[in-house]
């Protein structure tokens, strides 16, 4: 029986060294079936090999955590894309490509732009035009500057910035989303294109509501606290036995009344001063004191299957040490392993897509830095191994 | 520029999530038609609609609504019936791709799911994308955008050490679903174009968001330990913090990725003798040193106007920003440098502005051609243009309320 492939088998990418963002579009393509190879500086590797955690001391380049994630089922080739000899060979690789993600990382000239077929991306922080486009960017930059930040936090201030990556995975999200839609087009007759893709563009799928619904009504963004979400609430999250914490939401009445008659304050929910979520935003410490109250005689994982069995939108909300033990998340097997340069494997949430017939790579290895430079370029270019010695000995003495 | 031009999108999604999904193939040129019902409209238009709704057209003056589906054509047919049913089944005939996102048991209850919309058309491609998958002893649960950010554990990655667990202030799960949902049909659809196969796709939106906090999961599996919660600093970058600036309730976000940085930093705030100062170095210097080190921008950042500010630090080679309200956005500079914000006129509501796709094609985004329609605008266009209704048939439809252009009172308040 053959096994089912990918469905981008076929497609090759390449991908420059980069961000995050960039990596982990390339990670969707990867996971997809599609062959990328990823184009690396001399030494360092991709700016991602040297991102925490690591699982070894002595780890950069090869056991950074987010490098053995990002850069599974990819394939490592060296150049020094600032060389003559090392552009022309990236110039050619990208030629014979579907697909190429430029994550914006130094300052080599521009990759594939006479190619009448490719998918070109540049992903960047603020995209190829714009007054910002030369600014300088984290994701709590790009979160500040798209509204995600100003409403987390105390009302008082400061705004809190979310930890990780979180923006950077949103942009890689929606350059594959371009890729993807500009292969289709291909496939009817178009050529190839430029994706300019922004992260704060991308971010901006999550607050582009704020100005709108500002030109319809005047409402404007506040922060009312940390976890006081408003129009709904509650709609915020409370501590229960040991530790553990409950995810409430309650946007129905019927939500409200159920939510108050599981924890034992069916009263309290009659309370007239409590029948909207407006009453119940203005009188929080009372809703939460009594939420808080009963909740305490159990551990979330209890209130959370009893609300759902009542049809309540509760969640556990899972610490990281509990994740991956989950009975849940297990029977979806949504952990995959991943492997570690020593043969290690460590579980990590694998890409959430579920295609009937066409599978996804879930986990694998990432490659070691120039682990294929030999390889591909014998493979996608002809080129002898002579002269692979003589360009690689010569972008490497070329970044020293 | 319509790369999708080709494609026909029978779309059951209804909220944000599966909107947002089918607005960016809409935006690309797809042809989706969105089913709604008079009995079982869009929630997004509103939770309950009364005579008093009705009467101020409430129906079709919602911003979010108005926003997430532009560019889509608008159908009604009540599916409890089977002359809906039937209809519906002879578009997805013709159609390349099906996404839902009602709850679990609805599509299968109705007649519609996967397996029966394979009889009239093997190779079509279906999603779906309840909150916690549709497999699995959670299979079934239910939840909202909020929810499934709880369920991810995601708020154990944000906040003080010493502090709660911390949520964000959209419904995250239900963008972070949408655009989820959007790439993986993409894909459906691509491998459909290529070799003719259809399939079923499931995303369950929990899992989803475990992929934005991403680095947690992987932290915990390689150290044991999960990331500490660090408020506003950062495990590389050094300093990293939000700062009171001059005014009301206005703030400036600096991230510091590198020494280079660092210096520049200092310099920009009148204060090079700290670049030069051994301590802080490096990344590891200033993170042992931060509360100093934030002293002191918090001290100089007082007196400073943030956006001005922000400029200038930028232009000094250093990441910062203002913090800005979303509702701020419409007059942003940048966004606006590069065509983001687009007004459309629509029935109801006049010109409003419009996000358009969130990156472009060869410098251009897809075009907005058309508004949100209104419920049940498209009856005629598509029953008739694409199945071939005769205006007698659209009329006995609209006698039977199987289909029309008014959410109906009592049946929308008891389906909800």
């Amino acid at each position: 029986m053959t096994q089912a492939r990918g469905a981008l088998d076929g497609y090759v990418v390449i991908e420059t060294a980069g961000t995050v963002a960039s990596a982990y579009c390339g990670a969707l393509l990867a996971a997809c079936g599609a062959e990328v190879i990823k184009i690396e500086p001399p030494v360092t590797g991709d700016p991602v090999r040297a991102l925490p955690p690591f699982a070894k001391a002595g780890a950069v380049p090869e056991n950074g955590g987010m490098h053995l994630f990002l850069n599974a089922n990819k394939r490592s080739i060296v150049l020094d894309l600032d060389t003559a000899d090392g552009h022309r060979a990236a110039e050619q690789l990208a030629a014979a490509a579907d697909v190429l993600v430029e994550g914006g990382s130094g300052n080599h000239e521009p990759l594939g732009t006479d190619s009448a077929h490719l998918v070109r991306t540049i992903l960047t922080w603020f995209g190829m035009t714009g007054p910002r486009r030369d600014w300088r960017a984290t994701d709590a930059v790009i979160q500040s500057l798209s509204g995600f930040i100003y409403p987390i936090g105390p009302e008082a201030g400061p705004p809190i910035i979310p930890g990780g990556y979180q923006a950077q995975v949103t942009a890689g999200v929606t350059a594959f989303i371009a890729i993807i839609t500009a292969l289709i087009g291909r496939e009817s007759g178009d050529r190839g294109c430029t994706i300019d893709q922004s992260v704060l563009e991308a971010e901006l799928a999550y607050t582009e509501m704020g100005p709108v619904k500002h030109a319809y009504d005047g409402e404007t963004s506040a922060r009312k606290g940390i976890n006081r979400f408003r129009p709904t609430y509650p709609q915020t999250l409370y501590p229960c036995a040991e530790g553990t914490w409950l995810g409430v939401t309650t946007v129905t009445p019927l939500q409200w009344y159920g939510a108050c008659d599981l924890i034992g304050a069916r009263d309290f929910a009659y309370d007239p001063r409590l029948q909207t979520s407006e009453g119940r935003n203005d009188l929080w410490q009372e809703v939460d004191a009594v939420f808080i109250r009963h909740l305490a005689a159990k551990r979330a994982e209890e209130w959370f299957h009893e609300g759902q069995a009542r049809r309540l939108p509760f969640a556990l909300v899972p610490t990281m040490a509990e994740l991956s033990g989950l009975d849940h998340f297990q029977a979806r097997e949504v952990f995959a392993d991943f492997r570690l340069p020593d043969g290690d494997t460590f579980q990590a949430p694998s890409i959430p897509w579920k295609f009937a017939a066409t599978p996804l790579r879930q986990g694998g290895a990432a490659p070691r830095l120039g682990a294929d430079t030999q390889a591909v370029l014998s493979e996608r270019l002809g080129m002898s191994d002579a002269d692979i010695v003589a360009l690689t000995t010569a972008t490497s003495r070329g970044a020293a | 520029m319509k790369p999708l031009r080709d494609i026909r999108v029978v779309d059951f999604t209804m909220g944000w999530s599966g909107p947002l999904a089918t607005r960016h193939l809409a935006d690309m040129g797809a042809e989706v038609i969105k089913v709604e019902a008079c009995q079982y409209a869009d929630w997004w238009r509103g939770w309950e609609h009364t005579e008093e709704t009705l009467a101020r057209m409430a129906h079709e003056t919602t911003a979010a609504f108005n926003l997430m589906n532009r560019n889509k054509l608008g159908i009604t047919l009540d599916l409890t019936r089977e002359k809906g049913r039937a209809l519906v089944l002879k578009l997805v005939a013709r159609a390349d791709a099906v996404i839902e996102n009602q709850a679990q048991p609805v599509m299968p209850k109705l007649g519609l799911g996967y397996s029966d919309l394979v009889k009239v058309n093997p190779a079509i491609v279906m999603l779906s994308m309840p909150g916690f998958g549709s497999t699995g002893p959670w299979a079934g649960y239910r939840g909202y955008g909020s929810t499934v950010e709880h369920g991810a554990g995601l708020p154990h990655l944000t906040g003080e050490s010493d502090g709660p667990p911390v949520q964000t202030h959209i419904a995250y799960g239900d963008a972070c679903g949408g655009f989820n949902a959007a790439a993986a049909l993409l894909v459906g659809i691509l491998h459909r174009k290529r070799t003719g196969e259809g399939q079923f796709i499931n995303l369950a939106q929990v899992e989803c968001m475990l992929q934005l906090g991403i680095h947690g999961p992987i932290h915990q599996a390689l150290t044991g330990e999960a990331p500490p919660r660090t408020g506003n600093r950062h495990p590389v970058h050094a300093p990293s913090g939000i700062y009171a600036c001059a005014g009301d309730d206005s703030w400036l976000t600096i991230a510091v990725t590198d020494d280079a940085e660092w210096r520049a930093l200092a310099g920009a705030i009148d204060r090079r003798d700290l670049a030069t100062d051994a301590r802080f170095a490096t990344a590891a210097g200033r993170r042992s040193c931060h509360d100093e080190i934030d002293a002191v921008i918090a001290d100089w950042a007082r007196s400073q106007d943030a956006r001005v500010t922000a400029d200038r630090l930028q232009a000094a080679g250093v990441p910062a920003a203002p913090v800005l309200r979303s509702d701020e956005l419409g007059g942003d500079p940048h966004l606006n440098g590069r065509g983001f914000w687009v007004e459309l006129e629509r029935a109801h509501v006049g010109r409003k502005p419009h996000s358009t796709s969130p990156y472009l094609i060869d410098g251009a985004r897809g075009a907005l051609e058309w508004p949100t329609p209104t419920i049940g605008e498209h009856n005629d266009a598509v029953l008739g243009g694409i199945l071939g209704l005769s205006e007698a048939e659209l009329r006995d439809l609209a006698d039977e309320n199987i289909i029309g252009t008014v959410p109906f009172v009592p049946k929308a308040a008891q389906r909800g």
